[in-house]
């Protein structure tokens, strides 16, 4: 009775609700048996729709004839008919196709299979295992090509080379985040937020960003909404960063070593130090008191991220702070992130992209090499009878050399900057009719900082004095805009052939306000409140002004492919700049690219269980930089002085004669590139070749000096240099599982060679100044950054060997040696041993760069590891000046046993000398020139999911990180990775002058997701 | 009729985009350096001009922390008026002039040279702006040539009694207008240096006649005496006297 009436209703309620059922099941994966969370059930067509629980289940009230989409990120999407189930239980196929995977090209996107240019994607996760401040700092060694070499203080950018060097202009490559160019620091981006990065490495892919592409581009995109409830992310990594110890001498090898200088060349030893016969106990170990053993470095994040069909939203909140190694100094950012699409209908919808920030830093000193070299026998602080009521004139001058005390310097730090930014981008999309799409969108990238700084007045000694204190502040802002416009229109003509084209407008403008003012004497040093511009009673002074640089920009693209086999990508950028004269602004950008899908074509379809992808790619562009003043092309005033009549009296004269046909650079590059898939997609190899050349490149080159020109030697900005880069990348991967074992490795290998093609008058470009004379020189037909110097032949044992290096008259090739310095060889075999016995003695930049990742999982275990190196460099290691205690400074421990003290003891070290008359260590010789080859572990990180069951089904995974914990090398120094940056232009390489090295860090990390 | 529609809202998407692209255009792409003066836009008055004449007296000295009374130190240091003292630290470029070791790629005598044509081209600027400057003030106008005029002779008499016959540049020339200049004799170059103190002399006032704010402007007695010392030096006793 109770059936009948049971069946009665629901045969009355299909009748009135036009036959609904309701649907239930569970959903699962091949790797999630227990349920997979968050898998979206949608009725095709309708709003109607849900995503399955945190056991995997999931009920819909569906029409009985209805069709269930079931779909998940990285699953195969299934259609089942529910035909009147009640119960549809879906197991979901994992998805490996990477070839369907897509990939963010310069304004718009591209599937991995029609790609034509050489594009290389990494996935936002695979960026968030390290941690660091910078996502660039992640990004080295997992795409071939990019090379990426950090300084290891806080807040220090990375150098990011792309293929190499084509300029002496700026290496940095263009970021633009969600299609707005930011500029050449992402410091400020919260590497939780980033979703994939794609590096534009060839010109037929940076062709599109025109004038500033020439460097390559690098496409950031954050993390967007998806459909779903909303999920929450929490992750958290704390630990400590350590220091290598240089280990040098303590105070009793050092008084060994001053002494025998003198000795050494038959002087009395100058000892200042109040007491003879120092014990290590009686002095100060420096480094140990001016670089702090630990330093704290932190990375909160808390993200999430949901939405249904209408509006899409994620959002996160984010803060990092890095210490420095010393007691001053540190660099945090709090970012925050808000991100939502809107869908007002089918053919409209909206979006914004918000991201604020606050980064606060104080400057870290530069130390180190103080800290290093200081006077060992030195305390810290002087006699406290000498003591004054200004705390910075208690501390001890240097007894025995000129360094200024690092404590009594860090001690008077006081310089920091706060940063507040907003990064905006509104977008509106439209779309008409089917496959046409228009989009605009204007970002605005807004930063405003001051620079607040206090030099307090102090007075050690009439040589580590400042005898005014100031206060200063300086302000910048930042407002920079951008408008792009797309026109997008997709379509297919007969089932085979289809187009893509792409036509845009972009208007930019880059404004810099500024304003700086300062004041000294202010009352009183130690007063905090008193440290502001406006304490000071004296010196005012004060300077600002604009800056603005504007952008306009055409372009187009075209990519056409007929039956996804044979494909063709045109595209032209026209851009026109501020920054030239009327008549040099625009410059045209073309690009070509095409591709062959071999692996689509008939005859290898038998063998596509092997080669299941095979693509051949070639491309060709012109890419511009435009990295030179704003002012460059004007010839601007500056005030002079004389004096009549006793009185001060100003003028104006020429402060720079400008070129009016100053042009952009144009690089041009050739690429020839292969993407194999193997295996069912297991193994994948990605092989290229490339080809730059820049042209019209910007120097200052010199004119005769009867002109007159302001500048020194009449230098005027010219476009008349060229470099060369040329080099080849592979990529192989290979990812697989053997029942619960999952593994991943990536091997990654690159190398270019820099050349000068051509510089100014064909001179050299010479850089890195050692003692009168230059380092690293750049020669016109040759290749960038190497050392020109001489070369050394042991050491001089005794007086036979001294007069036997001489010419065959007997003159001494080194008049000036004796027995413990170094022997210089006479390449040129002239007899004379001079300039001419000069050569090329190593250089800075590396044969090989070698990337390779492993990631390994087992069960709830996984274990990530990076590693990198680069081969065939050399690095000009400047500190081995610390075997010679020149200026009295300190000395490396073991010094006095490594030196040259009698016949036989040492070929390698000279001997120890107060004048160095035969200029050991002031020539640049191979002496300084080590190999600066190494492989760096960048990462080893073991981490563990505690199992969802034990959870409530929330995700908690726990890791232990070491960054950099060991490093393979031969090379001396604190860093090699550090010492190969060398200066700020490439044409400074490879110098290691002492900065801050990669510290090794150690972190416990939590990722909790709920 | 689906594809005429299709096609006509592409076109017109196309031109909208396009019609965006034009708008104010030229205008958006000058920007000016903010902050400093440009030479385009400079002698429209009396006070730029003037400011420009003040600038090629500083020449005369010149006023950086090593240029300073460069030119004095580099004729002195070979003489027995000057002693290189200083020996704490490296004496740099007078060191080879005080023992005679010098040559013509000394820095000291490089410096010589640059900082001298540094010198006629500030004049040579104002030579070429300031007799088309839309000033009302004539005697002025041929006051401030005649300044610049004297000072360029000064500047070359000092060259070519140190170097020779030297090239003599007249206006504000480019890289290109100087290619393949040669020295000049010395006797052309004192033509050129006559030439200008002539022109010089009858524009300039009495000492008496310049404000006292003035003090230390070249007078007609200056240009006098400059032009009867050039007589001097080329021997020409006769000329010089009537001068002096």
């Amino acid at each position: 009775m109770k059936n009948i009436f049971i069946v009665l209703l629901t045969l009355l309620s299909f009748s009135l609700y036009a036959q609904e059922i309701t649907v239930t099941g569970k959903v699962t994966s091949t790797d999630d048996p227990e349920g997979v969370i968050g898998a979206s059930i949608l009725v095709p067509g309708t709003t109607n729709g849900t995503i399955t629980d945190l056991d995997g289940n999931y009920t819909l009230n569906v029409p009985s004839n209805a069709t269930l989409r079931f779909s998940m990120i990285g699953y195969k999407t299934q259609e089942i008919r529910v035909n009147g189930q009640t119960v549809i239980n879906v197991v979901l196929q994992e998805d490996i196709g990477m070839l369907d995977e897509v990939v963010v090209v310069g304004y718009g996107v591209v599937k991995k299979s029609d790609l034509t240019s050489s594009i290389s994607t990494v996935k936002g996760e695979e960026l968030q295992y390290m941690t660091s401040g910078n996502a660039m700092q992640s990004l080295q060694g997992k795409t071939p090509g990019v090379q990426v070499t950090s300084g290891g203080g806080p807040g220090d950018q990375p150098r990011v080379i792309i293929r190499g060097v084509t300029t002496v202009n700026g290496t940095n490559p263009l970021y633009v985040v969600d299609g707005m160019p930011v500029g050449e620091n992402i410091n400020f981006l919260n590497q939780n937020d980033i979703e994939s990065m794609e590096v534009l490495k060839d010109a037929s892919a940076a062709a599109i960003y025109g004038t500033r592409g020439s460097n390559g581009v690098i496409l950031i995109t954050t993390k967007k909404g998806k459909i779903g409830k909303p999920t929450f992310n929490v992750t958290t990594s704390v630990g400590f960063q350590t220091l290598r110890n240089p280990n040098m001498a303590g105070a009793a090898e050092y008084e060994q070593v001053f002494k025998a200088r003198y000795i050494n060349d038959g002087d009395t030893p100058r000892w200042n130090s109040p007491m003879e016969g120092y014990t290590d106990a009686d002095g100060t170990d420096w480094w140990k008191e001016t670089v702090n053993k630990t330093a704290l470095i932190q990375n909160y994040n808390i993200s999430f991220q949901g939405g249904d069909e209408k509006n899409v939203y994620s959002g996160s909140i984010g803060y990092y702070k890095q210490n420095s190694q010393y007691d001053y100094g540190f660099w945090d950012k709090l970012t925050a992130r808000f991100s939502s699409e809107y869908k007002f209908s089918n053919y409209v919808k909206a979006g914004i992209d918000m991201m604020p920030k606050l980064e606060r830093w104080k400057d870290t000193p530069n130390l180190l090499s103080d800290a290093m070299y200081m006077d060992p026998t030195t305390p810290i602080f002087r006699p406290e009878e000498e003591w004054t009521s200004n705390e910075y004139d208690n501390y001890q001058r240097s007894y025995n050399n000129e360094i200024w005390n690092p404590i009594a310097n860090l001690a008077r730090q006081n310089k920091g900057t706060d940063e507040y930014g907003l990064l905006m981008n509104p977008y509106i999309s439209i779309e008409p009719i089917s496959g046409l799409t228009i989009r605009s969108q204007f970002g605005v990238n807004a930063r405003f900082n001051h620079a607040d700084e206090f030099t307090p007045e102090f007075s050690m000694h009439a040589q580590e004095q400042s005898l005014v204190n100031k206060a200063y502040r300086k302000m910048n802002h930042y407002v920079d805009w951008n408008w792009t416009n797309t026109v997008n229109y997709m379509t297919t003509i007969n089932s085979k052939h289809n187009l893509n084209v792409m036509a845009g407008y972009t208007a930019e403008k880059f404004s810099y306000y500024w304003l700086e003012g300062s004041r000294t004497n202010i009352p009183s040093n130690n007063v905090e409140e008193l440290r502001y511009v406006s304490a000071g009673t004296d010196g005012r002074d004060a300077s600002g002004t604009n800056t603005y640089n504007t952008l306009i920009s055409y372009l187009g693209r075209v990519m056409y492919n007929y039956d996804n086999r044979y494909y063709v990508t045109a595209s032209v950028r026209v851009d026109g700049s501020s920054k030239f004269a009327e008549g040099n602004k625009y410059a045209t950008f073309p690009a070509v690219s095409a591709a062959w899908r071999i692996s689509e074509e008939a005859f290898m379809k038998e063998n596509q269980d092997v080669v299941n992808s095979l693509k051949l790619r070639l491309g060709w562009g012109r890419v511009g930089n435009q990295n030179i003043d704003s002012d460059a092309y004007l010839s601007l005033l500056t005030t002079t002085n004389y004096v009549f009549n006793g009185d001060r009296v100003t003028g104006t004269a020429l402060e720079g004669v400008a070129n009016p046909a100053l042009q952009w650079e144009t690089v041009e590059d050739y690429n020839i590139g292969l993407d194999m898939g193997f295996l069912n997609n297991r193994l994948n190899i990605t092989a290229d070749f490339f080809r730059k050349e820049s042209k019209d490149m910007l120097l200052k080159k010199q004119n005769l000096l009867i002109l007159g020109y302001p500048s020194w030697n009449g230098q005027l900005w010219t476009n008349v240099g060229s470099m060369t880069a040329t080099g080849w990348e592979v990529a192989i991967n290979w990812h697989d599982k053997a029942g619960d074992f999952t593994y991943d490795l990536g091997l990654n290998l690159s190398s270019v060679k820099n050349k000068a093609k051509r510089l100014v008058d064909g001179d050299a470009i010479k850089t890195q100044d050692f003692n009168s004379d230059q380092i690293v020189w750049n020669v016109e037909g040759g290749e960038i950054a190497r050392f020109w110097g001489y070369k050394t032949d042991g050491i001089f044992q005794n007086w036979t060997e001294v007069y036997a290096h001489s010419d065959e008259n007997g003159n001494l090739l080194q008049p000036n040696a004796q027995p413990g310095d170094i022997r210089f060889k006479d390449l040129n075999g002239d007899g004379v041993f001079d300039e001419n016995d000069k050569t090329w003695i190593g250089k800075a930049l590396p044969d090989l760069m070698v990337g390779f990742n492993v990631q390994l999982g087992y069960k709830n275990f996984d274990l990530v590891a990076n590693f990198y190196g680069t081969f065939g460099n050399d690095i000009y290691n400047k500190t081995k000046t610390g075997y010679s205690g020149e200026g009295g400074s300190n000395v490396y421990a073991g010094t006095l046993d490594k030196v040259w003290t009698g016949e036989g003891t040492s070929n390698d070290f000279p001997r120890l000398s107060v004048n160095d008359p035969n200029m050991n260590y002031k020539r640049v010789s191979d002496f300084f020139v080590e190999s600066g080859s190494y492989f760096r572990c960048k990462l080893l990180q073991v981490g563990y999911t505690i199992p969802r069951h034990l959870l409530n089904g929330y995700g908690l995974r726990v890791s232990l990180s070491a960054q950099n914990p060991f490093t393979i090398t031969k090379y001396s120094g604190m860093d090699p990775e550090r010492g190969s940056m060398g200066g700020d232009n490439i044409t400074e390489a490879g110098v290691d002058g002492i900065a801050y090295p990669n510290p090794r860090t150690f972190l416990l990390g939590l990722n909790f997701t709920f | 009729m689906k594809k005429n529609i299709k096609q006509t809202i592409i076109a017109l998407s196309i031109t909208a985009l396009l019609s965006v692209g034009n708008t104010g255009c030229s205008d958006f792409l000058d920007q000016p350096a903010l902050g400093k003066e440009s030479l385009d836009t400079y002698f429209q008055t009396e006070e730029e001009c003037l400011n420009q004449i003040n600038g090629c007296y500083e020449a005369i000295h010149w006023n950086g922390w090593w240029e300073i009374r460069k030119f004095i130190n580099t004729t002195s240091m070979c003489t027995d008026d000057m002693w290189m003292g200083n020996t704490a630290q490296d004496a740099g470029e007078y060191r080879d002039l005080a023992h005679y070791t010098g040559n013509a790629q000394t820095d000291a005598t490089q410096n010589f040279w640059q900082y001298r044509y540094k010198g006629i081209f500030r004049t040579n600027v104002c030579l070429e702006r300031i007799p088309e400057a839309p000033i009302t003030d004539e005697d002025l106008r041929k006051r401030m040539i005649a300044e610049a005029k004297f000072l360029r002779a000064y500047f070359y008499f000092d060259l070519v009694i140190n170097f020779g016959g030297v090239p003599v540049l007249h206006g504000f020339l480019q890289p290109s207008d100087v290619q393949g200049i040669k020295r000049s004799s010395v006797a052309e170059t004192y033509k050129v240096i006559e030439d200008d103190l002539v022109d010089a002399i009858p524009d300039l006032p009495l000492r008496s006649e310049y404000p006292d704010a003035d003090l230390g402007r070249i007078t007609k007695g200056a240009a006098q005496a400059l032009l009867g010392k050039v007589y001097l030096f080329q021997e020409k006793y006769n000329e010089a006297e009537t001068m002096l």
